[in-house]
């Protein structure tokens, strides 16, 4: 026969940590914390994946929230980065044959700075040389003498034409459109038209002919003269290319030696010489000087320095806390000129591929999944070893207007993804390529095992944290207190949680309390303080339930026995807040062959889990008590005043229990609640939420007054994770609440009806007067009366039973 | 040395216009040498009697300044053309006139184009004169050979201007040359100095380089007119030193009295074509 189980001792329901355990008075005392507790898996993980090389062996660091993993990850990186080699400076140019085609150079770290230093002061002396140059006397002088040279040979070539038809009394006259030829009489003056009518017919004749010879031969020449112009026009040329060499040459050459060592920058350099020399005509005209446009050609010489490793010191290690696509691939900006949007390759701006090419990309995965294409635009780079910069309108050809297509950079660095498991996990199920590009996994430890060493390594943890945040000394009741906290947070009694964040957040506020109180250091009471302010701060909608239940609005009872009626326990989860309520649960059950049914799920208001524990305490009601025959069983499950949707399998005892005690027409004591999920065999299985749970049933019977009789039967399993309310403790201590560890539901019924379950003896039957004896006559009574109906129904059909 | 206060010496500023683009060009350079001379304006455009026989006669016809083709003209279309060029002139004098706020005509004379010329000036007028450039021909301007003669005609101050048209911010120069003209000249050129506010630059033969005294003379005489010439030696006549000393110097006008041997003849027509800067030519 089954005995009641015990309730739990005091010290079973909360470990404490005893502050004379700890041998220090305050946490000044601590030296400070350089390791991370408990992740020696993760830190391996990250070891490997930065240290082995080859395509996709990226990281994913995935791990709760609030467990540190910025921290981590950042503190690892830094430490890893000092041994690495500083990687380069990279530099966009513009090229000279394709200018919308940015060239990239490659320079030794700090070289990039220098190089556009002497960009710069090339262009600087480029300003001054040219024009002096191309003013100087030499220079004028030479060209004087080109253009001078072309005016006296036409003049030449007029003057001898004038020459010839002089002597043949011909004059020859210019006007702004062309020249005409004329006779002239013996006075000198060009002949009018009756005097050269009245001239001789062979005279007249042998003047047409002299002028027509005349004309042909000035024909000729002024045919000559764009010849002429256009063989000076190339000397000036020639003349312009000579003094830009010479004017240039000494500046370009100092800028060849000085980088002999780097074949692309010596091309470039020859492309800026070359390019000053063809563009020369166009620098030294007026134009050029007045309107700027010899500014804009020398701008092509400078530099755009993208990536300057001057100041780093080994692998760069670079955060994007705004991983947008821009942020990441980098962008062209543009600039507004007279309404029209322009841009070159000075304008283009790095994004965090580049910043940490050569070290180390950490990026917040959710962040990087909700910015669009930058998930797509990652795995591009990642796969392709290099960064390409496009805008996105030209990348979706939204936008059909001529930009920059720059160089794209070659890729070696590591990504650092950091998220929750649970995007990890979808990335593997749902897209092929993320276990190619992150093959490796850091998975943090949510807790770690609570013992004399770890409490002594959170004790320095929490002494850390408050010096980093700059707050009070802990003393050593508040370093107990906190870590008995740890405890509660990681819903264990024998594990602490990791909950970096949790922790700073209580340190700070327990020091602004510590500081309300005039205290200089922080005591347990300012803990406690600040861990009971978080929860009334939270608790609005946990009292409003509270207060329906002590208003009778939600019907709970905590006092009588009723029939087919239990109070389960269940857990409400707001934001950081959980709290626990009691829920009626009902049971009904008549003969018929409906089976069991359950409301939550007919109602579409339960969740997989759930249905899955009616189903299992209906099989295991029919093989504990049907036996061999068939179950003559209509019954139904409900939770009362339910509303929502009801999942998990933590009141599968006490809906068990419901169902027993209708059928065993046995009532249930109100004063006790259950929680506990129930096999096919009818052992109690541990759940979760356990202290919420029993806190939140003892708040319930406290503000209605305690007499000894309330309590809450958990799983056996579950004492472990025992970290209850202080309050709770203390009641039970004084026997005005208790405990009780079930493992069976033979304890659980036997505690809750009074009555005890009850075995079946060598003929398989069970005792007179046990419930379960109650339960397998009344299912009896069900068969047969289903029976009977059954025959009624058959004669009625006219068949034979 | 003699001086005399002729601040107020030109009355009337007169440009030759021959219709072409460059005169379009040139005019507002004119009309600031008129205001800053406080004279009038006076646009002469010449109806060149010679090129209306020309085109009466049977054997007439022109060849384009460009292309070079040959095409008749006849004395009608002459007559339009003649015309629509003094129009053209006519507005664009106001309107040059008008942003300068200076009294203005315009005169139009059928003559023979020096003559014209020569006797639409009086002696206390600048005559403005303008060379054909040899980078744009079609722009219009008077060949060399015209402008030497009109030079050793003229019984007035002649100016002509060359390639690179302006006087600008750059010194005058002048030739210390002997005798009354040379003089002239010299005031001349320190008067334009004044008025322009520029440096005066004096060049000395050799044989008066050597002479501290003439040195001397001359920097005084500058003085007493508030300027400080300086004088730079110049050895011989030949045209290309000197144009590559009036380079070298930044000159703006070159000063030279009427009979200087640089002016005469063939060497006067080099100086024209060779020289780019103003050329002021005193009688």
């Amino acid at each position: 026969m089954t005995g009641h189980p015990e309730p739990l001792a005091v010290d079973r329901l909360y470990r404490h940590c005893d502050p004379d355990s700890l041998d220090f008075e305050t946490s000044d005392e601590l030296e400070p914390l350089d390791q991370l507790i408990g992740q020696e898996r993760a830190l391996e993980a990250l070891r490997f994946g930065t240290g082995i090389q080859g395509q996709g062996y990226n990281l994913f660091v995935l791990g709760p929230s609030g467990a540190g993993k910025h921290e981590i990850v950042q503190r690892f990186l830094h430490e890893r980065s000092r041994q690495a080699p500083t990687p380069s400076d990279w530099c966009y140019l513009h090229d000279f044959k394709q200018g919308s085609h940015p060239r990239l150079i490659e320079l030794p770290a700090g070289k990039g700075a220098r190089f556009r230093r002497d960009l710069e002061q090339l262009v600087d002396e480029l300003q001054h040389a040219i024009p002096a140059t191309f003013e100087s006397d030499e220079y004028q002088s030479r060209l004087h003498e080109i253009q001078q040279e072309l005016g006296q040979r036409q003049s030449e070539a007029f003057r001898e034409i004038g020459k010839e038809a002089e002597q043949d009394h011909i004059a020859l006259i210019q006007s702004p459109n062309g020249f005409s030829f004329a006779p002239r009489n013996d006075e000198g003056e060009v002949m009018d038209v009756e005097a050269f009518q009245a001239l001789p017919e062979e005279r007249r004749q042998a003047i047409q002919r002299t002028i027509a010879t005349l004309q042909e031969k000035l024909q000729r020449t002024i045919q000559q003269m764009p010849r002429w112009r256009k063989e000076v026009q190339q000397r000036i040329r020639e003349l312009n290319e000579e003094m830009a060499t010479a004017s240039v040459g000494p500046l370009i050459e100092e800028l060849r030696e000085t980088y002999r060592d780097h074949p692309r920058v010596v091309e470039h350099v020859n492309a800026i010489q070359q390019d000053v020399t063809e563009s020369i005509n166009a620098l030294i005209s007026q134009e050029a000087r007045s309107n700027g446009s010899m500014a804009s050609v020398f701008s092509r010489y400078q530099a755009n320095l993208l990536v300057d490793n001057a100041e780093q010191e080994g692998a760069p290690v670079v955060y994007e806390d705004m991983p947008t696509y821009q942020h990441l691939v980098g962008r062209v900006e543009h600039q507004v000129h007279q309404g029209a949007l322009l841009t070159d390759f000075r304008l283009i701006r790095a994004g965090a591929l580049h910043r940490a090419n050569g070290g180390y990309l950490i990026l917040d995965v959710a962040k990087v999944l909700t910015q669009p294409f930058v998930w797509e635009s990652l795995k591009r780079a990642l796969y392709g070893a290099r960064v390409k910069i496009e805008s996105l309108e030209r990348l979706y050809s939204l936008a059909s207007t001529v930009s920059l297509e720059p160089e794209p950079m070659p890729l070696d660095l590591k990504v650092v993804l950091i998220g929750n498991r649970m995007l990890y996990y979808l990335l593997c199920a749902h897209d092929p390529d993320f276990l190619e590009l992150f093959k490796v996994q850091a998975d943090l430890e949510e807790d770690v095992q609570r013992d004399t060493s770890t409490q002594r390594l959170y004790a320095r943890l929490f002494a850390t944290l408050a010096r980093e945040a700059n707050l009070k000394a802990l003393g050593r009741d508040a370093v107990a207190r906190l870590i008995e906290h740890a405890s509660r947070l990681a819903d264990d009694s024998e594990r602490l949680s990791i909950h970096r964040r949790a922790f700073s957040d209580l340190l700070r506020e327990a020091d602004y309390w510590a500081a309300q109180a005039g205290s200089d250091r922080v005591t347990a009471e300012h803990v406690q303080e600040a861990i009971d302010q978080q929860v009334y701060r939270a608790s609005r909608v946990h009292e409003s339930m509270e207060r329906s239940i002590l208003r009778d609005i939600m019907l709970i009872d905590t006092a009588g026995e009723a029939l087919g009626q239990v109070n389960g326990l269940s857990v409400i989860q707001l934001g950081g807040h959980a709290f626990g309520r009691p829920t009626r649960i009902t049971a009904t059950a008549r003969p018929g062959r409906g089976g069991l049914v359950d409301i939550e799920r007919e109602a579409k208001l339960g969740g997989n889990i759930h249905s899955k524990g009616v189903m299992i305490l209906s099989r295991l009601l029919a093989s504990r008590y049907a036996g061999e025959s068939a179950l003559s069983l209509s019954a139904s499950l409900a939770f009362e005043q339910s509303y929502g949707m009801v999942d998990g399998d933590s009141a599968s005892v006490a809906e068990f229990c419901a169902l027993l005690s209708v059928l065993a027409r046995t009532p249930l004591r109100q004063s006790l609640a259950v929680t506990g999920s129930v096999n096919q065999h009818g052992q109690v299985q541990a759940v979760g939420g356990v202290n919420e749970k029993i806190e939140g049933f003892f708040d319930i019977c406290q503000a209605r007054g305690l007499d000894g009789s309330h309590g809450v039967l958990l799983p056996g399993a579950n004492v472990v994770h025992l970290m209850l309310r202080r309050d709770v403790v203390e009641a039970v201590r004084a026997e005005r609440f208790h405990v009780y560890p079930i493992d069976s539901v033979d304890e659980a019924i036997g505690l809750l009806t009074g009555v005890a379950a009850g075995e079946r003896d060598a003929d398989g039957c069970f005792p007179v007067d046990t419930l379960n004896r109650r339960v397998a006559d009344r299912l009896r009574e069900f068969t047969d009366i289903g029976r009977q109906q059954s025959d009624g129904d058959n004669r009625r059909d006219g068949k034979s039973p | 040395m003699t001086t005399r206060d002729d601040a107020r010496l030109i009355q009337r500023v007169v440009v030759l216009l021959d219709g072409g683009r460059r005169a379009q060009l040139l005019l507002d350079e004119v009309a600031q040498l008129a205001k800053r001379e406080d004279a009038e304006l006076v646009g002469l455009f010449v109806e060149d009697t010679e090129l209306l026989r020309a085109a009466s006669l049977p054997c007439g016809g022109e060849i384009g300044l460009i292309s070079g083709s040959l095409r008749p003209v006849a004395p009608e279309a002459l007559e339009r053309r003649l015309r629509q060029q003094a129009d053209r002139l006519q507005s664009l004098l106001a309107a040059t006139a008008g942003r300068h706020a200076l009294r203005w005509r315009l005169e139009i004379n059928r003559d023979h184009l020096e003559a014209a010329a020569l006797a639409a000036t009086m002696a206390d007028d600048l005559l403005v004169l303008y060379r054909a450039g040899w980078r744009h021909p079609p722009e219009g301007g008077f060949t060399s050979r015209t402008l030497s003669r009109m030079l050793g005609a003229a019984h007035c101050r002649v100016m002509m201007l060359g390639e690179s048209a302006s006087m600008g911010a750059h010194p005058i120069v002048a030739f210390q040359a002997p005798g009354e003209a040379g003089q002239r000249a010299m005031n001349e050129a320190l008067r334009l100095a004044r008025i322009a506010n520029q440096e005066l630059l004096v060049l000395l033969p050799h044989s008066v380089e050597q002479d501290e005294r003439a040195r001397a003379a001359i920097e005084a005489w500058g003085a007493r007119q508030g300027r400080s010439p300086r004088c730079i030696p110049f050895e011989g006549e030949d045209i290309a030193t000197l144009v590559a000393l009036l380079r070298k110097e930044r000159a703006g006008a070159l000063v030279l009295p009427r009979e200087h041997a640089l002016l005469r003849g063939v060497a006067g027509e080099r100086l024209l074509e060779k020289s780019d800067i103003a050329l002021i030519v005193v009688p």
